[in-house]
């Protein structure tokens, strides 16, 4: 029983490691420190494309929160990212490929974070009243595009291992009825 | 056991397909979590005040987590540190030798310049600068965008640590306190897009703001003599803002994009540990809540 709830709330504690250690000062060049919570961002489009079900909405919120408190950035700001991923993710990509291959989840991941880095630049220009360099930005941005499919890989066993866990629990429940 | 179930070929069974993308439910959800977020947003750009009570009481919850998780994040990057050591260890070598010459001759001229002043401080019955103290702590955590780049310290209020307080590292400026929790503080670091700080440039101490940019190049503007700046000049603190001391070194002058920049001396990439400078200015203090009398003098506030 405990093993199987362990299971089940893998893809939440998997993805709250994934934004703590992103956190952290790792002592990256800039860019890759720029791509770290968009490696968060690919653990949780992972999951809104595999088992959306097993993290909600409220949970990537949190994650979000956590994220923008650790990081002092201005509060909502990875939360909204986080969540528009996950809006992607849950309405996006079938109408990319329903079957979800991996290229076209990175495809649809690859415009969810165009639209992510694009409206965060927007944003903080209108704030400052010019636009500011998006070297940097875009570089980031490519980096955790070019680590989706890796994450996809990384986060594979996991999956399967979830599904195991459910098909183990649907067949007890079927057993005793 | 499961009397007439066929197990497809890899042993698992096809649980019904949730509907993909569907649910009303999740869409409500989805949408308010999203607005929560926009609005969260407007209250940060509006500085509310639940923002600032959210912000704070997190720091004393987020601060521990932070400093035990960040132990192996420290680690590898000594470990890198030493790593690129190795390296390049004779060019390194070759490197400190012609820089030590030049600093032997530096020395010579500075105890010069020490004498000489010394001399001319007797003469005019100059006070002496008072040294700054300060306390050291660890980066914990650091920002995670390219237009904000603040750090989170393990150092704060129970530590002496005030708002506007100066950030150094032994290479020089950093940034200044933003926030102060009990005991961690966030650094907002000079590069980061909402900072202006007052600089002086060169020999000829041109004053100037130095705007960050969100690069790692801060831009100088509203020099008002910029044909005195050139490629190569020294950048640092004037402390024309009273509330950052006089002198801290920041950087060097480039040319880019037809603008001064500075490139600053501190890695920002490898910021490990930092000092606050326990400099309060009559500036600080108003900041921080203290006013002005009737008669002009200063009030402090009341807790600190």
């Amino acid at each position: 029983m405990m093993l199987r709830l362990a299971n089940i709330l893998l893809p939440v504690l998997i993805t709250s490691i994934v934004a703590l250690a992103a956190c952290l000062p790792w002592g990256a060049p800039a860019p890759v420190q720029f791509a770290l919570p968009l490696l968060t961002m690919a653990v949780i489009f992972y999951w809104a494309v595999k088992r959306r079900h097993q993290l909600p909405s409220p949970a990537v919120f949190l994650i979000g929160l956590f994220t923008d408190l650790a990081t002092a950035g201005p509060l909502g700001y990875w939360a909204l990212n986080f969540l528009i991923a996950v809006a992607v993710a849950s309405y996006g990509i079938d109408r990319i490929d329903n079957r979800r291959s991996l290229l076209a989840t990175t495809f649809a991941f690859a415009l969810a974070v165009a639209a992510v880095s694009g409206i965060g630049w927007l944003l903080s220009s209108l704030f400052q009243l010019r636009a500011l360099p998006a070297q940097s930005l875009t570089q980031g941005a490519l980096i955790a595009v070019a680590a989706y499919p890796v994450v996809a890989y990384a986060l594979g066993p996991v999956d399967r291992l979830v599904g195991y866990s459910e098909s183990a629990a649907s067949l007890r429940g079927m057993d005793r009825t | 056991m499961l009397a007439g179930t066929v197990l497809p070929h890899d042993g698992f069974i096809r649980l019904p397909a949730r509907k993909r993308g569907g649910g009303i439910l999740h869409a409500a959800v989805l949408l308010s979590l999203i607005f929560a977020s926009l609005v969260l947003l407007v209250l940060e750009r509006v500085d509310h005040k639940w923002v600032r009570v959210l912000r704070s009481a997190s720091f004393e919850v987020i601060s521990p987590v932070l400093e035990r998780a960040s132990q192996p994040a420290i680690y590898v990057q000594h470990l890198r540190r030493r790593f690129d050591g190795y390296l390049d260890q004779a060019a390194e070598i070759e490197r400190l030798k012609t820089e030590n010459q030049r600093l032997q001759q530096w020395q010579w001229k500075a105890k010069q310049l020490e004498t000489e002043t010394q001399e001319y401080r007797k003469l005019l019955l100059a006070v002496d600068d008072s040294g700054y103290s300060f306390a050291t702590g660890r980066v914990i955590a650091d920002g995670r965008s390219p237009f904000v780049r603040s750090a989170l310290i393990n150092i704060g209020r129970a530590q002496g640590v005030t708002n506007g307080y100066a950030v150094v590292n032994s290479d020089g400026f950093l940034g200044r306190i933003v926030d102060t929790g009990e005991h961690s503080a966030r650094v907002l670091v000079f590069s980061d897009i909402n900072s202006r700080i007052p600089v002086e440039i060169g020999s000829e101490r041109v004053r100037a703001i130095m705007r960050g940019d969100g690069d790692g190049r801060p831009v100088i503007e509203f020099a008002p003599a910029e044909k005195a700046i050139a490629a190569g000049d020294e950048v640092l603190t004037s402390g024309q803002d009273g509330l950052l001391p006089r002198g801290l070194p920041v950087g060097s002058i480039i040319k880019a994009d037809h603008a001064f920049k500075v490139v600053p001396r501190v890695d920002l990439a490898q910021v490990d540990f930092a000092s606050v400078l326990f400099y309060a200015a009559p500036g600080l203090e108003l900041a921080n809540g203290g006013t002005t009398a009737a008669d002009g003098s200063f009030v402090p506030p009341r807790t600190r």
